[in-house]
């Protein structure tokens, strides 16, 4: 582990190298073989995380230290300014440990599948050049030991999420979804940036636990909320209370909460392999760990809490109830993907970290897989992913039925699946601080269980309808087709059909359905979204009783905030509150507390199992009976509530007319009054015309030295 | 720490001192040279050879300073023969000075102009005279940022027209006549307004020295007419810069002046004005007694931010959408320098040097892309990725520049000028951070109609036109990796104009007597 720790910069540049070396020699020399470069790249940080992460599980007593890699960014200390200092620098803890194994192991598994995913294509080697730039900045997120370098990582897989988006560029549905996608993110990191800025105005740092010699900004928030304002600089206190809300807006924007979780959906133009990679394992998990590891600062401020858990809760159900009427299976598990995130934030809202951490890695483990199985669904099925296309799929696609019933039960919380342990103890939790959020959460599991299984009783089960064409476009686009027939220059692979990453069994695997490079990744994801559920589990088994939250729980971001969280509360809150951000507790939960909302909650997963399994299953009619019954209710899901609409209608079109406008004011009233006032009448009487008669230049030489002369004058004169 | 104005101490004789005339003398003996000849490749390349040598040297004075080998400044006088005036203190003479944020902005204009020349097309009617102004161009650009005298800067800041007259009046667009016109009137006609102020503190003051000067002006002026002397400087610094709503000129003149013209002009005439703003309107303001101009620019560069986005963002001509671009982008340079603290002027400073590198870049490739296509029209131009990755990477990566993504150059400078705000009031930073969602809007929108989308060119264009040539690289290659380096480490940057920038941003001390400063006299040193 030391040696991982003293080089932990080699995390970042690895893949940052395989990026580069795939960009310069991708197209021309490496070709088909551009994954290797990422592959070892990837491969050789998912070793070093590993290595940290099992030199700490080892290590009894783990003392995290900043590592600082180079100085940044130095500005002010001098005169009238503080000084703003930021050095790039890793800060390793436990907490850090887990993200960079999530990111890079799930990461690697999912480069192994594309390369089989994305064999033939022609921009293979951009495609992996951009995973291999993404696995960088993900690393530097989770590793920055301040906010600047989350903020380099933030946008830098924003950055990436853009580039892999738009990697069919020439759609413009492709297009139009990466450039929505990266505004709707900047819009969360208005408030990030600024949220940055008061922080270092307040505490006057940004680096989350000093150096060694001076504290840390979260150190200083513990200081703050314990009633010492001397740490902050001289009447900054009113904007501390400010501070979470404005960060929370990023948070907001990358993990896709509502109001902000409308790139998310269309993000699915991507080949599939980003979707399971960042759009539902890695990337747009950055808002929870933003708010885990700035514990100390969020959970002093309980308005910022209230309002994380509200906002997660009403995403569940909200992005929950739109699964239920998508027939695109990415939609489904792309809208699953945000309602998931929206359990992930109530754990963090209701002050259960380690409960949202937890829901991470199994939630990477599962959707990966879900993703990654719609992916070879796709390739088989010619392209279609429309659930109303094909039925009873699993003799062609045997194994790929099974690992996607893995994944669904999973993501329903099938009793002891990985997901039925993480939800529930989110959902759990939330009971700790509201009933309302719990039956919200509770609801939603239940929709959970049931958009899951009607995908999967669609799909695998029933009659045998298999799509024997590649889909056509269904709103073709008029100039785009003109376009493809006039200048189409022999590109193959994707020409422009298919709602989606167009991607199609045209070229590569004929024969295959399954290949052993697409399957072997997915089984050993399938194997985590069983049993990734041990690491947590409210009872000793295989490993420690609550053991993931024990290891996360020396993590100073967690210790911090639980020592905020334990100053508001009373003394029965305080054994509570250690267990959920893994401090050491005194005494043992009874059993009866642990086992009945196990049974609830497993109750309701299968509740929602058996109504799907009714409805789309035993009497596919009833579904559409039932959808026909609630028309309108129906028809706002299938159009997602109309959010996109009326964004375009109070955002965008006003702010496109605000431009026009400004555009006519600009030429017509700014221009013309110039021309008027100055230059236009009055001038071009006299001066001008007299310029003109001999020429601008002499005239203006002749001014010019008018004008010296005068000054000469003046000062001899003087 | 009594900080003095860099430009008032002197230094000893050294022989990289004679380096600051050879910074501006270079560029002209090679404009000589270059108008004479015929041939258009000759021209070229003796131009580019000529910018590479001023590339050199100012490159061999900024690291001497940056890494602290060399002087902190550096001063040149002219000869003796050359002295107007028998009184020491009062003459004028030729002088020349540079701290580190002069020898930046040089390198910035030597770095600029090669690689506008390496852009320009080969096909160019009459070469040999467009290279020879652009070196007149490059030589009065330099000249202002290192004159020490004001009557100096006035010159050099005045002669920057003439090149810039021709360069667009001869060899623009359709339009070009009217565009140079405006340019030259607008121009002119503020220059007059600053150079009733420059006259009426040097006849004050009488001393030319800028330092002496400011000095005099922060000491021994009254409010009021400090107040009148900043107004006549921001209004002849204010419309090249532009400062709303002076840039009526800048779209036009942008729009009809030929591409590489264009960067110079967005990259580096532009900086002229920042840079004035920085050494002559600031330090007035830095006493504190001007708070209500100083609340007048914060406002009018916040509204340029927004308001220059927002006309960007309609704009159908990608030129004079990265035309509307610059002007907000400038007001981000503006706003910090007019919070008056050492963070704003150090983000500034950084801002002109990004800006200079990732605007001239973005105009560079847009001219590339026009030569291939025929129009600038976004609407009848898509898809150039296709077929085409390098021209797509570099153009990504500078419009990533732009909107300021971490580790790019544009990061840094935009984020301190925001940052440096949140000390004058939460508001401005709300409303200035909000340019950088609306700059994503724009430049985005411009990366989705050109780059991205079904590959689409006009009916007149025949064939399918390649990717980026080797000339073309040798343009665009430094700029980005400029755009990277200074991503990683703008502290080479910062670090080293943080104690100018101190100077100049440090109260002046309440006068004691009449006696203004204790310094050697510029003027003599140069006499033995």
């Amino acid at each position: 582990m030391q040696f991982a720790l003293e080089h932990s910069y080699l995390i970042p540049l690895f893949p940052l190298l395989a990026a580069a070396i795939v960009g310069l020699f991708g197209r021309k020399i490496l070709g088909g073989f551009s994954h290797v470069p990422i592959w070892l790249g990837v491969g050789a940080s998912a070793v070093l995380s590993f290595m940290i992460l099992f030199g700490m599980v080892g290590e009894h007593e783990f003392k995290p230290a900043p590592l600082k890699w180079f100085s940044w960014i130095t500005a002010g200390g001098v005169g009238n300014s503080p000084l703003f200092d930021v050095s790039a620098g890793a800060w390793i803890d436990p907490l850090t440990a887990v993200m960079l194994c999530v990111v890079c192991g799930i990461g690697f598994l999912i480069m192994v599948f594309a390369a089989g995913y994305m064999k033939g294509e022609q921009g293979y080697w951009r495609f992996f050049s951009y995973l291999g730039l993404f696995i960088f900045a993900m690393t530097c997120l989770v590793m920055g030991d301040n906010l600047v370098m989350l903020y380099v990582g933030w946008e830098g897989v924003g950055l990436c999420s853009y580039l892999l988006i738009g990697y069919y560029y020439d759609k413009p549905a492709a297009r139009e979804a990466a450039k929505k996608a990266f505004i709707v993110n900047r819009i969360g990191d208005f408030g990030f940036a600024i949220g940055i800025m008061l922080v270092w105005y307040c505490f006057g740092t940004v680096s989350y636990f000093g150096d060694g010699n001076q504290l840390g900004f979260l150190q200083k928030a513990v200081a703050f909320y314990g009633g010492d304002v001397s740490v902050l600089n001289p009447g900054t206190a009113k904007f501390v209370y400010w501070i979470p809300f404005c960060l929370m807006l990023g948070a907001f924007g990358k993990s896709a909460q509502f109001p902000l979780h409308v790139w998310l959906p269309d993000a699915m133009e991507g080949p599939t392999p980003v979707s399971a990679l960042i759009h539902a394992a890695t990337m747009v998990t950055a808002g929870v760990y933003m708010i885990v590891r700035l514990g100390a600062l969020f959970v002093g401020n309980p308005a910022a809490m209230t309002t994380i858990a509200v906002v997660g809760a009403f995403t569940a159900i909200f992005a929950g109830s739109i699964a239920l009427r998508q027939f695109d299976l990415k939609k489904v598990f792309a809208y699953s993907t945000i309602s998931q995130l929206g359990f992930m934030f109530v754990a963090v809202g209701v002050l259960a970290p380690v409960a949202g951490v937890f829901h991470l890695v199994t939630h990477a483990f599962f959707k990966a897989l879900l993703f990654l199985s719609s992916g070879v669904v796709m390739h088989a099925m010619l392209g279609h992913l429309d659930l109303r296309k094909m039925s009873g799929i699993k003799r062609k696609l045997p194994i790929t039925r099974i690992l996607m019933l893995v994944g669904c039960a999973a993501l329903a919380g099938f009793p002891l699946m990985s997901g039925f342990w993480s939800k529930d103890e989110i959902v759990h939790a939330s009971l700790d601080r509201s009933w309302i959020i719990w039956v919200v959460l509770s609801f939603t599991a239940l929709l959970t269980a049931y958009y899951t299984f009607r995908v999967y009783f669609r799909v695998f089960e029933g009659p045998v309808v298999i799509p024997s064409r590649p889909p056509v476009e269904t709103a073709p686009d008029v100039e785009h087709a003109a376009v493809q027939g006039a200048t189409h220059n022999g590109h193959s692979g994707h020409s422009g059909h298919s709602g989606h990453d167009t991607h199609d069994s045209h070229h590569g695997h004929h024969g295959a359905n399954e290949p052993k490079l697409m399957i072997l990744p997915l089984a050993i994801l399938a194997i985590g979204a069983i049993f990734a559920g041990l690491i947590n589990l409210p009872f000793g088994f295989v490993f420690q009783k609550h053991a993931l939250g024990e290891f996360l729980g020396q993590s100073p971001s967690l210790q911090l905030a639980f020592e905020v969280a334990a100053k508001n509360a009373s003394t029965t809150q305080i054994e509570t509150l250690a267990e959920h951000f893994g401090q050491p507790t005194s005494e043992a939960v009874g059993t009866i507390s642990v086992l009945l909302p196990l049974l609830i909650g497993g109750g309701i997963a299968i509740a929602g199992i058996v109504l799907a399994y009714a409805n789309h299953l035993l009497d596919r009619s009833r579904a559409d009976r039932l959808a026909e019954g609630a028309r309108p209710l129906t028809t706002v899901l299938e159009k997602k509530y109309l959010i996109d609409g009326l964004y375009h209608y109070l955002f965008v079109t006003p702010l496109r007319y605000l431009g026009t406008a400004s555009n006519m004011f600009d030429v017509y009233v700014v221009g013309v009054f110039f021309k008027v006032l100055g230059f236009g009448q009055v001038i071009s009487g006299s001066i001008v015309s007299h310029f003109t008669q001999r020429g601008y230049l002499q005239g203006y030489a002749l001014t010019a030295v008018v004008g010296v002369a005068l000054i000469l004058l003046v000062v001899f004169v003087l | 720490m009594t900080v003095l104005h860099p430009i008032l101490a002197a230094t000893t004789e050294s022989p990289q001192q004679l380096m600051l005339p050879l910074l501006v003398a270079l560029p002209l003996l090679g404009a000589l040279i270059v108008s004479l000849v015929r041939e258009s490749t000759l021209a070229r390349t003796i131009a580019f050879f000529v910018s590479l040598g001023v590339l050199v040297f100012a490159g061999l004075l900024l690291t001497q300073t940056v890494d602290g080998s060399g002087p902190g400044f550096h001063v040149w006088n002219a000869p003796d023969a050359l002295r107007l005036g028998r009184n020491p203190a009062t003459a004028f003479s030729v002088s020349l000075g540079a701290d580190a944020i002069s020898l930046w902005l040089v390198a910035l204009v030597a770095v600029l102009t090669p690689c506008a020349m390496m852009a320009t097309v080969s096909s160019l009617e009459r070469a040999g005279a467009f290279f020879a102004w652009l070196l007149v161009l490059e030589a009065a650009i330099i000249g202002v940022f290192l004159a020490s005298d004001i009557l100096l800067f006035y010159v050099f800041f005045e002669l920057t027209l003439i090149p810039s007259f021709f360069l667009i009046g001869q060899w623009g667009g359709i339009e070009r006549r009217y565009a140079a016109t405006m340019f030259f009137i607008f121009t002119f006609v503020g220059s007059v307004f600053m150079l009733v102020s420059i006259l009426y503190i040097v006849t004050s003051a009488g001393t030319f020295n800028i330092g002496r000067c400011v000095e005099f002006v922060q000491r021994s002026m009254t409010d009021r007419q400090q107040f009148w002397v900043m107004i006549g400087l921001l209004l002849g610094l204010g419309v090249k810069t532009p400062i709303l709503p002076l840039h009526t000129w800048l779209p036009t003149t942008y729009l009809q002046a030929p591409t590489p013209v264009t960067a110079l002009l967005s990259g580096l005439l532009a900086k002229l004005g920042t840079y004035g703003i920085l050494r002559l309107a600031i330090p007035i303001a830095v006493g504190g007694s001007q708070g209500c101009l100083i609340a007048w620019l914060i406002g009018l560069s916040l509204a340029a931010i927004v308001y220059a986005a927002l006309i960007a963002w309609v704009q159908k001509d990608a030129k004079l959408l990265v035309a509307y671009s610059s002007i907000s982008h400038l007001g981000f340079c503006v706003l910090a320098l007019s919070t008056l603290n050492v963070m704003g002027g150090q983000a500034s400073v950084l801002y002109m040097i990004n800006h200079g590198i990732s605007t001239a870049a973005v105009f560079l490739i847009l001219g590339m892309i026009e030569v291939r296509m025929g129009t600038r029209s976004i609407s009848q131009v898509s898809g150039l990725g296709r077929g085409r990755p390098k021209l797509a990477f570099f153009f990504v990566l500078f419009v990533m520049s732009s909107i300021g993504l971490p580790l790019t150059n544009g990061f840094v400078s935009e984020f301190l000028s925001i940052q440096s705000t949140v000390s004058y009031s939460l508001w401005v930073t709300a409303i200035a951070a909000s340019g950088v969602v609306l700059g994503a809007i724009y430049m985005l929108h411009l990366t989705a109609k050109l780059i991205f989308g079904p590959a689409r060119q006009p009916a007149e264009v025949i064939g399918t036109p390649g990717d980026l040539s080797g000339r073309e690289l040798l343009a665009l290659v430094p700029l980005a990796t400029l755009v990277i380096v200074l991503g990683v480490m703008p502290n080479t940057v910062l670090n080293s104009i943080r104690d100018p920038i101190a100077s100049i941003m440090t109260r002046p001390q309440p006068s004691a007597g009449t006696v203004i400063v204790e310094a050697p006299a510029v003027t003599s040193a140069g006499m033995n």
